[in-house]
C-alpha cells in the first residue's frame, strides 16, 4: 500500500535525476562531438581514458573540491553565528532576517559582475582603498594565488544566507526547555551550544552541507562572469570545463564524461560529510558499553 | 440594476475574448513568409528601424520577426546551440560571429549560400570582408559588418602612431615616466576570446604565425616567443598595468576613455563610444593599426558578424531576400553613420562625402585591407582556448615563456591531430 | 530545609504579572501552586529556579537569600512539564551531563547516575535515547535527573499534565514517596485541583499574579476565601446564586438533599458516575448541581433542600468570604 503512495514521487525522481544520469552515463561511451558530424560513435570507454590522463581534468576538480571545501565551510561557520544571532530575541530581528536573505535572493550573475567590479584594479572600491593606504595594488582577479579567494567570498557572500535560513529553522525547533534544564545543572551558554544547539542541528547541517556542497560542486554562472575561469585557469570548475566542453568545444562525449566524474566526486564529498557531521564523537558516554 | 451590471459583464468578457483571438485571427488570414532572426541584443536594437521598413513594405509578403538575443557574444552561441541541438531551430537567420562558423558547419547547422551570391556580390566585398565566410569551400555567411583591432592613440600626446613594437615602448614608457598617463598601453589580457585576438596581432607583428596555411602549429616558433616576451614585458615594465590581465574589450575601454592610458588596442566600437560626451579625451583620438617589426605586415584581427541561413529553415530563398536587404548598400550606409558599424562594401569605404565626414573611414579602410582571420577550423575553440590558459600563465603565474609556448603548441597539436583521426 | 519568597513581583513590560506574592514552603512539606492557566504559578516557578530574576522582593533557600544568586548554585531539582529531556543523548548521559560539565569525577558520577536509575527503577532504560520511552518512563527518567542534583528544592511543573489518568494515580503515591522523603521542600505546580488536593500539604490559589488563598486542602474545601476559589476547588463545581440578602451564596452539589418541601426542581439531565450520580436541576435559582449516591432513587417531583450550615456567604462586589457567625 505504501509502495503505491511513493510511486509518484519514486517516477518523478526517476526521471528527474535517472534518466539524465543514465543519458549522461551513455554518452560518456561515445564519440559525439563536432568531429563526429554530432553523431554518437561508440568508443569503448576512450572518454574515460582521456579523463584519466586529462591534466587539466584533476587540475579543475582540486580546484572544485577546494572551492567547495573552502565556501561550504565558510559558509557553515558563519551561518551557525547568523543564525544563533537571528535566533535571538531583540528589537529589528525581523527586519533583519529580511535583508539578511536578499544576497540570496539576487541573481548569481548580477552579483558577481558586482564582485568583479568590486575586486576590478585599479578601479574597484577595494584597490582604491589599498591605493589609498600608499600599498602596491594586490590585482586580486589577476594572481592565481589569490583570485579562487575571491571567488569563494563571492559564494559564500551569496548563500550563507539560505544555510542560516536552514539553521535557523533548526534552532527554532529545538525547544527552550531544554537550554533551561541545562542552565539548572550549571551550563554556561557556550557549552549550551556545544552540548545541546549543535548536536540537535546536526540534521539541518548536514541537510544544508549536502545542499551547499552540491550547489558548489557545480559551480558555474559565478565563475564564469568573474573570471571565466582564469587567470591562468586557476579558477575554472569542473562545471565551466564542461560547460567549455558541451557549447564551446561541442564536444558531448567528453563534457558528460565530467559531468559524471564531477557527480562522482560529489557523491564522496556527501558521504565524507556525512561521517563529519554524524560520527563525529563530541558525546560522551558514562557506559562505554 | 443587477441585470444591468451582468450584461456589462458579459459586453466585457465578449470583448476581452474577441481581443485576445484577434491576432490568432489574422495569422489565419496573414499568409506572409516569416522569417526569424537570432541576433545579439545591440544588432536587434540597431537594426530595429531598418527591419520595420522592411516589414512595411512588404506587408502580407514577407515578416521579419527578429529575435533579441544576450548582450554577450558567447551567450548568444549559448542560445543558440542549445536551440540547435533540440533540432527545430525555431530561427531561420541567425547572426553568428566569424569564430562559429567552422563550427557550425561542421556540425551540419548552415546552409550553403553559394547559389544566391553573384559574382557582383562578391566583388563589392572590400578585401577583409571577404574573408571567414566560408569553410571547405562552400560559403556559409554572408558579412554584415566587419570588425578589427585597431590602435587608438592620442593625438594630444603623440604626433604619430607607433608602428613598430619598440617604438610603441619607447613612446608609452616616455608618457609613463613623464606623468603625462597612468599606462602607456592598454588591451585585453583576461584568459577569454579577446587575448587570442590581440595575441594574432603581435604574433603577426613580429613575422610569425599562430597555426600557418599547411595546418601547422607554430606557436613555439622564434617570433611567437618574441611576441609573448614582448606583451610580457609591458606588464612588467608597467607600461601596461598588472590588472590587464583581467581587462576585456570594457576594463581597456574605460581606463583610455578617462584619460588613464595614451595607447589602446580595441574593435571599431570604441571609437563611437569615445565620441561621446562623457569621454574625456573625445577629439584626441587617432585610429590606426597594431604595431609590426620592420618589413613585416600590421596586421588586424578579423572579427566580423554575418548572417546565415540555418539548414532547417523552410524558407531559405526568402531568408536570403532579408539577408540581402540587410546588408545591402544601403542598410550598411545606415548602420554606419547611426551605429558606427563598419561596412563591408568597398562602395562605402570609397564614398567621397563619407570620407569626408567620417575621416575614420580611410583608418577603417586601411585596417580591413591587413585583416587576419583565427584558424578557420571547427576546433577553434578548444584550440584558442589552449592558447589562452597558457598566456595567462605567462603573463600572471610567471610560467617560462618557453615552457607555456611549447604546451600550447604540443596540446594544439594534440587537438588537431583527435579531428584528423577521427575523420 | 525551608523556602520562603517573601513579598515577589515580576514585570513584563508594564503588567505585573506577578505581585506581592508571599509563601513559605517547610522541610517536608510540599505546596501546590494552584491556578489557571496565566494565573502566574509557572512563573512563580521559574522566579526560584532562578530561570527569571524577580523585579521586586526576595527568595529564600533555608533562610538564606538567593535572589541574585545563579540557577546553578540554588541547587534545584526542577521536573519539566515536558521533562525537557536532551533528545540526543541516552538515559544514562541525560543524567550524567550536568555532572560532567560541573567536573565531578567519573567515578562518582557513575555512582550518582547508577544510584538514582535505581531508586526510580529504570536501571535496564539507561542505554535507551528518550524517543524510545513511554511517557511514564520519560517522567521517571526526568525525576530521577533532578534527584541525581541532590537539591535543596525540589520544583515540578506540572508533572503528570502528560500521562494518561490510570498512569497518574498509579505514580501519584509513588511521587510523593520519593520526593518527601529527602525532606526538601516541593512546589509543585498543577492546574488540576484534584492533583494538587491528592499531592500537597498546602495549596496555594493563584489569580492574576495574586495569592488567593493558601491553605490545606481540607482548609480550602471547608471555607473558601472568594467565589474564585470556591469554583475552582470541589467538583462537581459549587452552585453559586445570588441570595436575597444581596449577597453571593455557595453550596457544595453533595450538600443538596431531596425532601418533601423546599425548592421546587425540573430534572434537566442526569450522568450516571458509578460510585455517584450528577443531576442537573432547573430552579428559581439557576442551574443547580446535585450530587448523590448512585442507588438513591430520584423523586418524580423534585424538591431539594439543605442545611444552613453548608452554606457559604460571598460578598456580590469583592467576591469575598463572608463568615455567617460573625454577621
Amino acid at each position: 500500500m505504501i509502495i503505491l503512495f511513493l510511486l509518484p514521487a519514486g517516477i518523478l525522481i526517476l526521471l528527474v535525476f535517472g534518466v539524465p544520469l543514465i543519458r549522461y552515463s551513455w554518452l560518456s561511451m561515445h564519440a559525439a562531438s563536432v568531429v563526429t558530424g554530432l553523431d554518437n560513435i561508440p568508443n569503448g570507454g576512450a572518454n574515460w581514458i582521456r579523463l584519466l590522463n586529462d591534466m587539466r581534468f584533476w587540475k579543475d576538480a582540486w580546484q572544485t573540491v577546494r572551492f567547495a571545501s573552502f565556501s561550504v565551510s565558510l559558509e557553515v561557520f558563519l551561518a551557525i553565528l547568523i543564525a544563533l544571532l537571528l535566533h535571538q530575541k531583540w528589537k529589528g530581528r525581523g527586519i533583519l532576517r529580511s535583508i539578511s536573505l536578499l544576497p540570496w535572493a539576487l541573481p548569481t550573475t548580477v552579483m558577481a559582475l558586482g564582485w568583479r567590479w568590486i575586486f576590478n584594479t585599479p578601479y574597484g572600491p577595494i584597490e582604491k582603498i589599498i591605493n589609498f593606504m600608499g600599498l602596491n595594488p594586490l590585482n586580486i582577479l589577476s594572481n592565481p594565488k589569490l583570485t579562487w579567494l575571491s571567488t569563494v567570498l563571492g559564494d559564500v557572500w551569496k548563500t550563507t544566507p539560505f544555510l542560516a535560513l536552514i539553521l535557523l529553522a533548526g534552532l527554532q525547533t529545538i525547544p527552550d526547555d531544554l537550554y533551561e534544564a541545562f542552565r539548572l545543572e550549571g551550563g554556561k551558554p557556550f557549552q549550551a551550544f556545544l552540548k545541546i544547539s549543535l548536536p540537535l542541528l546536526k540534521p539541518y547541517l548536514f541537510l544544508g552541507v549536502i545542499f551547499r556542497l552540491a550547489q558548489a560542486f557545480g559551480v558555474f554562472d559565478l565563475i564564469q562572469v568573474m573570471t571565466g575561469g582564469g587567470p591562468a585557469g586557476s579558477t575554472e570548475s569542473l562545471a565551466l570545463y564542461a560547460y567549455l566542453n558541451a557549447m564551446r568545444f561541442l564536444d558531448f562525449g567528453y563534457s558528460a564524461t565530467i559531468m559524471l566524474a564531477s557527480f562522482i566526486l560529489l557523491v564522496c564529498a556527501c558521504a565524507l560529510s556525512w561521517v563529519l557531521i554524524y560520527q563525529s564523537k563530541n558525546i560522551y558516554r558514562v557506559y562505554n558499553s | 440594476m443587477k441585470i444591468k451590471n451582468k450584461y456589462r459583464l458579459i459586453f466585457t468578457l465578449c470583448i476581452l475574448t474577441l481581443s485576445s483571438v484577434q491576432p490568432i485571427y489574422s495569422s489565419f488570414i496573414d499568409n506572409s513568409t516569416k522569417i526569424n532572426i537570432l541576433m545579439p541584443a545591440p544588432f536587434a536594437d540597431s537594426t530595429k528601424d531598418l527591419i520595420d521598413q522592411f516589414n512595411k513594405e512588404n506587408k502580407g509578403d514577407i515578416n521579419i520577426k527578429v529575435i533579441r538575443g544576450p548582450r554577450e557574444t558567447e551567450s548568444v552561441s549559448d542560445l543558440a546551440i542549445s536551440s540547435l541541438l533540440l533540432g527545430n531551430s525555431p530561427f531561420d537567420i541567425l547572426m553568428i560571429d566569424i569564430t562559429w562558423l567552422p563550427k557550425y558547419a561542421a556540425a551540419g547547422w548552415l546552409a550553403p549560400m553559394d547559389r544566391y551570391i553573384s559574382k557582383r556580390d562578391w566583388d563589392s566585398l572590400a578585401v577583409g570582408a571577404k574573408l571567414g565566410n566560408s569553410y571547405k569551400q562552400n560559403l556559409y555567411r554572408w558579412p554584415m559588418t566587419s570588425d578589427m583591432g585597431l590602435l587608438f592613440w592620442r593625438k594630444d600626446l603623440m604626433e604619430n602612431p607607433p608602428t613598430t613594437p619598440i617604438e610603441l615602448i619607447r613612446i608609452a614608457k616616455n608618457l609613463v615616466e613623464e606623468g603625462k598617463v597612468s599606462y602607456g598601453y592598454v588591451w585585453q589580457g583576461r584568459q577569454y576570446e579577446g587575448l587570442s585576438c590581440v595575441f594574432l596581432e603581435v604574433i603577426n607583428g613580429f613575422g610569425g604565425e599562430w597555426i600557418n596555411e599547411s595546418s601547422e602549429v607554430k606557436l613555439s616558433s622564434k617570433e611567437s616567443i618574441q611576441a609573448v616576451s614582448w606583451l610580457k614585458n609591458l606588464i612588467e615594465t608597467g607600461i601596461t598595468p598588472r590588472a590587464v590581465t583581467n581587462f576585456s574589450e570594457n576594463e581597456a575601454l574605460q581606463a583610455f576613455k578617462s584619460g588613464e592610458a595614451a595607447l589602446m588596442r580595441n574593435w571599431p566600437y570604441a571609437w563611437a563610444e569615445l565620441q561621446k560626451e562623457s569621454s574625456i579625451v573625445k577629439g584626441k583620438i587617432g585610429v590606426s593599426t597594431m604595431v609590426a617589426v620592420e618589413g613585416e605586415q600590421p596586421t588586424s584581427t578579423l572579427g566580423s558578424w554575418g548572417l546565415s541561413i540555418l539548414s532547417s529553415s523552410k524558407n531559405k530563398e526568402v531568408a536570403y531576400e532579408v539577408i540581402s536587404y540587410l546588408t545591402s548598400l544601403n542598410s550598411q550606409k545606415e548602420l554606419f553613420v547611426n551605429y558606427g558599424y563598419t561596412p563591408t562594401n568597398s562602395q562605402i569605404f570609397n564614398d567621397k562625402k563619407l570620407r569626408e565626414a567620417f575621416p575614420v573611414l580611410v583608418e577603417l579602410q586601411k585596417a580591413l585591407e591587413q585583416t587576419k582571420p583565427r584558424p578557420e577550423i571547427p576546433l577553434y575553440a578548444q584550440v584558442s582556448d589552449v592558447l589562452q590558459r597558457q598566456l595567462s600563465e605567462v603573463f600572471t603565474n610567471d610560467k617560462n615563456i618557453k615552457e607555456a609556448m611549447l604546451k600550447a603548441e604540443r596540446n594544439t597539436n594534440q587537438i588537431l591531430l583527435s579531428a584528423g583521426e577521427s575523420k | 530545609m525551608s523556602l520562603t519568597l517573601e513579598n515577589i513581583g515580576r514585570r513584563i513590560n508594564k503588567n505585573w504579572i506577578i505581585k506581592g506574592l508571599n509563601l513559605h514552603v517547610a522541610k517536608g512539606e510540599c505546596l501546590a501552586l494552584l491556578g489557571p492557566s496565566g494565573c502566574g504559578k509557572s512563573s512563580t516557578l521559574r522566579l526560584i529556579a532562578g530561570l527569571d530574576k524577580p523585579d521586586e522582593g526576595t527568595i529564600k533557600i533555608n533562610h538564606k537569600d538567593v535572589t541574585n544568586i545563579s540557577p546553578v548554585n540554588r541547587r534545584i531539582g526542577m521536573v519539566f512539564q515536558s521533562y525537557a529531556l536532551y533528545p540526543h543523548l541516552n538515559v544514562a548521559d541525560n543524567l550524567s551531563l550536568g555532572l560532567r560539565i560541573r567536573g565531578v569525577p567519573v567515578s562518582e558520577q557513575k555512582k550518582r547516575v547508577n544510584n538514582a536509575l535505581g531508586l526510580m527503577q529504570i536501571e535496564s532504560l539507561f542505554k535507551r535515547f528518550p524517543s524510545e520511552l513511554s511517557g511514564g518512563q520519560r517522567q521517571r527518567v526526568a525525576l530521577a535527573r533532578a534527584i541525581l542534583r541532590d537539591p535543596k528544592v525540589y520544583l515540578l511543573d506540572e508533572p503528570m499534565s502528560n500521562l494518561d489518568a490510570q498512569l497518574r494515580e498509579e505514580l501519584r503515591p509513588e511521587l510523593r514517596n520519593l520526593i518527601l522523603k529527602g525532606g526538601q521542600p516541593v512546589v509543585y505546580v498543577t492546574h488540576d485541583q484534584h492533583e494538587a488536593m491528592a499531592m500537597a500539604n498546602r495549596i496555594a490559589v493563584l489569580k492574576n499574579g495574586r495569592l488567593e488563598q493558601i491553605g490545606t486542602p481540607e482548609n480550602l474545601y471547608a471555607k473558601p476565601s472568594s467565589i474564585f476559589v470556591a469554583s475552582f476547588i470541589g467538583r462537581p463545581q459549587m452552585n453559586i446564586f445570588p441570595d436575597k440578602s444581596g449577597l453571593i451564596k455557595a453550596i457544595r452539589p453533595e450538600d443538596l438533599k431531596f425532601s418533601n418541601n423546599g425548592l421546587k426542581c425540573n430534572l434537566v439531565h442526569k450522568e450516571w458516575l458509578g460510585s455517584s450520580q450528577l443531576l442537573l436541576l432547573d430552579s428559581q435559582n439557576g442551574l443547580l448541581r446535585l450530587l448523590c449516591g448512585s442507588e438513591e432513587s430520584i423523586p418524580e417531583e423534585i424538591y431539594i433542600n439543605w442545611s444552613s450550615e453548608k452554606e457559604h456567604y460571598f460578598d456580590s462586589n469583592t467576591g469575598k468570604r463572608i463568615d455567617k457567625s460573625r454577621q
